[in-house]
């Protein structure tokens, strides 16, 4: 049955990517005006430009088989070039890749370890413990990362100067600094999700039947925690945690924009101000790619984890 | 089990035309705040530009980042403008966008969802596998998208909006819908031959009131916030249109030379708003779950 | 967990902000006195002390992106910026302003010819020696329409441009031209390698095709995200050259903030950044130094259109006088900029000093006068009519300009909507009649290619200039100007172009805003940078290094 749910898991995946990737390219055609006007992003090129964006692009033949065209030199990493960097959209995409990576990383490290940690920690401590953990929750919910990035740059940066503002930094341990504050805007109304579904989780087992006969036998509860809450709370904790990284993915551009960092996502911006559309398609298919995969991972994780999914498992 | 649904469902329905207001009041003491809150920023977004004080749009070069003084209660912006006025003037276009998105994606997402569950069988797995696959865009990416094609402005960010959104909605309401669908007294109406439509608009939808404004609150905060977002971008209200998102955009190099009125004051204005929403939103859910209790 | 501490919680959240952002804010008195601002010639300086240690790799900040490293495609800062690193001229110009010798020498037998001589010793990168050949091609590529390039219209006066000897190349000229050879000495007169740009073809100049000249820092690579890398050449046809900065990496930043947060951290070693707002935090942080040099750029209004209200001189000299200069010098230049008499920086009186000087002195300050520009208004008919200006968001400085330029046109009557583009798209105003549809004027801090205020004003005043894009002909001066190139005598050249500048000053074909200084921020440890406009056009690093 697992392998059932896996297939079609697997089946979703690759229609997801293949719609998104008919969408991605198919935008060129609801460009206003024509392709032609569309990729010179309203600039007026040069005759010879623009048969050599006519033939790259296949603008002679039927719609599907230039779309097959665009996908096959997509697969191959082959995205076309930039406009307004007259480079190879490839070689954007690659020098961005790890600022973007980078950032959700760092930004995903701090949800999985605060998030998860303070919602245990609320779970299992009630009281003082809980209620700042509530109330912090409370508040870095409703902070789009937009703001989270001017109050912690205004906070920490001008006023206390423990970070630098702007910039990527050089080197990695002047990197970190710089992708510290950005983090943290990114993570910050993640946390909140993630720490309050960790909690709610946590206590569920916490109270459940089998917990309470083995505190009663007087089982230690470090161990009960390890192996019999978190195993079991794992599941929705694993679940949102997954969901709300892949959303990083979509905010990211947000907070890199903030704090002009040079990722995808700030690229991704400027090229569609620009009208850039060969690099808009590019860093689009990428990041919508990024993002169906983790969540298919986690559904996946889900049906792996989860018992009731999986046949035979531990019998927890 | 309650069979209070099940029975007359025009008792329902005036239950929930009439107690409008009771409603409210069973949301508690931060549910009426929050909608005080969003009743200000809606006449605000009517409004706004005629009780603004100072004209919001007019350059004062020779004033930037003056800070609070006599008449001007929160200084004034990275081009001399009046803050306080550009934060009034601004509740319109930081408001009309996300009212189109929810009711574009509420009227979407409710037909699909209702279709689904009243056609059930291989139209529901159908419709259900497309919005699966539909959910592969985060709303900003597909904004993004629509922005680089038709030009940056608040229509083109509205509509991709409204169309990221409405998978989640019809998923919601799905189950809802379903859970209408097969209750006794839909049977009961289509063996009096009512059809189909017919029933889904006047019994299953209204029946489904409760959530789908419950939904629809809290989606406009959503909204706001990927809205603004959006516009501070850069892709979606243009200047010098007064913009809640854009004054955090547009003076945020302010706020580098030790001026974070402006930005800030915005900032607030837009996280008031969405927690306001949030928090009647969460209230109305509660009520539309116990409803069904 | 209740309602109530959750709706407390929120509220904690917002008092909070409001504490952070209160008592925040610039108090009305303290607004930057005209003592703040230079004078024309004081306090300003065209070098810097020379650097004495090595230093591996420093980071050069420009406004966007290098675009081209083709000369003939250079005509604004972070191409020129790139390019004067490293190509060389037929003739240089030195930090003052004054042209000398190049790679070649020049003598001009009569009014009509001139002979460029190479000098000995001269080579590119790949050792190759400078030919008649090369600067034959270099040339033509600059003349030919064929190519497209920008500086076509620089050789309206040569008859034939061709090899003469082993090493000279010699000019005919259908009329004396005085002006050729200050052009030659910047981007017009760049020498490339003829074989690589033939090998090259459509790819010189770009990432792909790389480029090949003289200069003391030679191409290394060029991408996206990383900028244009240039190293020294260890076998610099010159010796006494011998640059102590090992890589020079030029790097876009179209974010003035993030500029500022570069330069304080120390990420970004130097630039020429102008227009910021917050020079003083710069200027009082003790990780940049800041100095501040003769000028040669304009910051100017240019009207693109030929039809609506701005194709009327009332119109334009109402808006002129309804213009808040000082706020600008004060806002947008944090007091690095001087009030205009002319179009013409006075930075740029490279020869004819006293000429200009007088005449310069005697011309009025354009100071606000709204009573006047309402007169002229209401005489020319146009209250309530609309003019659409092209800007940028994205750009702070031109952002915070076009709503001076708002708050001017809204005080007279005039009606503005704005048309914002990408920073990237902004120079598309400049070459592009497309971008430039429907537009009335865009905000440009514009120069001529070298130390004379005809360089500039010929390119828009005269008939087929190319930045006339409001076809802006005056019979007066179209004569000034044509007569100015061709007077062989410096102070009567001089007089010509001062008619010519106070005609400009009625009739308005651009309006001018401010005058720029010449600004360079070095990070702490870092001097040697030429501190004058010259940077645009010759090498600028020859002397960096650390302290």
């Amino acid at each position: 049955m697992r392998w059932r749910f896996l297939t079609r898991r697997l089946v979703m995946l690759i229609a997801s990517l293949l719609v998104a990737s008919f969408v991605i390219f198919g935008a060129l055609y609801l460009a206003p005006g024509n392709p032609i006007t569309a990729l010179s992003g309203g600039r007026a090129l040069p005759p010879a430009s623009l048969r050599v964006l006519e033939a790259r692009y296949h603008l002679n033949q039927p719609f599907f088989a230039q779309y097959w065209y665009w996908l096959e030199n997509a697969l191959h990493g082959n995205f076309g070039i930039s406009i307004t960097l007259q480079e190879n959209v490839s070689s954007v995409i690659a020098a961005r890749m790890w600022t973007t990576g980078g950032l959700v990383l760092y930004a995903s490290l701090i949800i999985v370890v605060f998030g998860i940690g303070s919602g245990v920690i609320a779970a299992l401590r009630p009281g003082l413990a809980d209620t700042s953990v509530l109330v912090s929750t409370s508040i870095s919910a409703a902070l789009p990362s937009f703001v989270a990035a001017i109050v912690l740059i205004t906070l920490f940066s001008v006023k206390l100067g423990w970070f630098p503002a702007l910039g990527n930094g050089t080197g990695f341990w002047s990197s970190v600094q710089h992708f510290t504050l950005p983090a943290i805007a990114l993570a910050i109304s993640s946390l909140a999700i993630v720490a309050r579904v960790t909690r709610a989780a946590v206590r569920e087992e916490a109270d459940r039947e089998h917990v309470q006969t083995a505190i009663s036998r007087g089982i230690p509860v470090r161990q009960l925690i390890r192996r019999h809450i978190l195993r079991n709370a794992a599941i929705p904790i694993t679940t949102v945690s997954g969901i709300t990284i892949a959303s990083l993915i979509a905010v990211a551009a947000v907070v890199e924009t903030a704090f002009s960092l040079n990722g995808l996502g700030a690229y991704l911006v400027q090229a569609a101000e620009s009208k850039d559309l060969a690099v808009v398609q590019g860093i689009s298919l990428v990041l919508v790619t990024a993002f169906v995969l983790i969540n298919a991972a986690v559904d996946v994780l889900y049906a792996v984890l989860d018992p009731r999914v999986a046949l035979g498992s531990r019998a927890q | 089990m309650s069979t209070v649904i099940g029975v007359a469902p025009g008792r329902v329905r005036s239950r929930t035309r009439s107690g409008a207001l009771g409603l409210l009041r069973s949301t508690g003491i931060a549910g009426m705040a929050s909608a005080v809150v969003i009743a200000v920023a809606t006449v605000l977004a009517v409004f706004g530009p005629l009780v603004a004080p100072y004209n919001p749009e007019l350059p004062s070069l020779g004033q930037a980042f003056i800070g609070p003084t006599g008449g001007h209660l929160l200084g004034f912006d990275f081009e001399g403008r009046d803050v306080l006025s550009r934060l009034l003037a601004g509740a319109q276009s930081s408001m009309i966008g996300p009212l189109a998105v929810v009711v574009g994606a509420m009227a979407l997402g409710t037909l699909i969802a209702v279709v689904a569950a009243w056609r059930q069988g291989p139209a529901d797995t159908v419709l259900s596998s497309g919005l699966d696959i539909l959910f592969a865009f985060p709303g900003i990416l597909l904004a993004v998208l629509a922005a680089a094609i038709f030009g940056a402005g608040l229509t083109a960010a509205s509509v991709a909006l409204a169309i990221a959104y409405m998978p989640y909605v019809a998923r919601v309401l799905r189950g809802a819908a379903l859970r209408e669908r097969n209750q006794p007294y839909v049977a009961a109406l289509e063996v009096q031959g009512v059809s189909g439509p017919n029933i889904c608009l006047r019994h299953i939808i209204p029946n489904m009131l409760p959530l789908i404004v419950a939904q629809a609150t809290i989606m406009f905060g959503w909204a706001m916030v990927d809205l603004a977002a959006i516009s501070f971008l850069g892709l979606g209200v243009q200047p010098p249109t007064p913009n809640w998102g854009v004054m955090i955009s547009e003076n945020e190099p302010g706020i580098l030379q030790g001026y974070p009125l402006p930005a800030l004051a915005a900032g607030l204005a837009i996280v008031g708003v969405v927690i306001a929403f949030n928090v009647l939103g969460e209230r109305l859910f509660e009520q539309a779950q116990g409803a069904r209790r | 967990m209740g309602p109530r501490l959750r709706t407390s919680a929120a509220a904690a959240a917002l008092v909070a902000c409001a504490l952070l952002a209160a008592a925040c804010g610039r108090s009305a008195s303290t607004s930057n006195s005209s003592s703040d601002l230079v004078s024309p010639t004081h306090g300003l300086v065209t070098t810097t002390p020379a650097g004495s240690k090595p230093v591996a790799s420093v980071t050069w900040a420009v406004y966007r992106p290098v675009n081209s490293l083709d000369p003939i495609f250079a005509f604004d800062y972070p191409e020129n910026t790139a390019i004067s690193l490293m190509c060389e001229s037929l003739l240089h110009q030195a930090p003052d302003g004054s042209v000398g010798p190049g790679l070649a020498t020049v003598s001009t037998p009569n009014p009509t010819t001139m002979v460029f001589t190479v000098r000995p010793g001269v080579k590119f990168w790949d050792g190759d020696p400078v030919t008649p050949a090369d600067v034959v091609y270099s040339l033509d590529r600059q003349m030919l329409p064929a190519y497209g390039g920008f500086y076509g219209q620089v050789f309206n006066r040569v008859k034939s441009i061709a090899a003469s000897g082993a090493n000279q190349v010699t000019i005919i000229l259908k009329q004396p031209d005085y002006w050729l050879l200050g052009e030659l000495s910047s981007m017009p007169g760049i020498i490339i390698q003829k074989s690589y740009a033939l090998k090259e073809g459509k790819n010189y100049g770009t990432p792909a095709g790389g480029i090949m000249c003289t200069g003391p820092y030679m191409f290394k690579s060029w991408t996206a995200g990383g900028g244009v890398t240039a190293v020294a050449d260890p076998h610099y046809w010159n010796s006494a050259v011998r640059p102590k900065t090992q890589q020079i990496v030029i790097k876009g930043v179209p974010s003035a903030a993030s500029f500022t947060s570069g330069m304080l951290t120390g990420a970004i070693g130097g630039s020429y950044y102008f227009g910021l707002s917050n020079l003083k935090q710069l200027e009082d942080s003790s990780s940049v130094h800041v100095y501040q040099g003769p000028g040669q750029s304009t910051d100017a209004f240019i009207i693109s259109t030929t039809t609506g209200p701005l194709a009327n001189v009332k119109v334009r000299q109402a808006l002129s006088l309804a213009l808040d200069r000082q706020a600008i010098v004060n806002q947008v230049y944090d007091g690095a900029a001087l009030m205009p008499r002319w179009l013409a920086n006075p930075g740029t009186f490279g020869y004819g000093k006293s000429v200009f000087t007088t005449a310069y002195d005697s011309s009025p300050v354009l100071t606000q006068n709204l009573s006047e520009a309402r007169k002229l208004i209401k005489q020319a008919g146009v209250a309530g009519q609309t003019i659409t200006i092209g800007t940028s968001s994205e750009l702070a400085s031109i952002a915070a300009e076009t709503g001076a330029y708002q708050q001017a046109a809204e005080a007279i009557g005039l009606k503005v909507v704005l048309k914002s583009v990408s920073a990237a798209n902004y120079i598309n105003f400049f070459t592009s009649a497309q971008a430039r549809a429907g537009i009335d004027g865009f905000i440009t801090v514009n120069y001529g290619d070298y130390a004379d205020p005809a360089a500039l004003l010929a390119t828009l005043a005269i008939p087929g200039g190319d930045q006339n894009y409001d076809n802006f002909s005056n019979p007066q001066m179209t004569a000034l100007l044509n007569q100015a190139e061709g007077t062989a005598n410096p102070d009567q050249r001089a007089a010509l172009v001062a008619k010519a500048e106070e005609l400009a000053a009625k009739l308005l074909p651009w309006i001018p805003n401010v005058q720029p200084t010449n600004v360079l921020m070095l990070s702490k440890g870092l001097t040697g940078a030429v501190a004058s406009f010259s940077y645009m056009f010759a090498p600028w690093a020859n002397s960096l290094g650390g302290t």
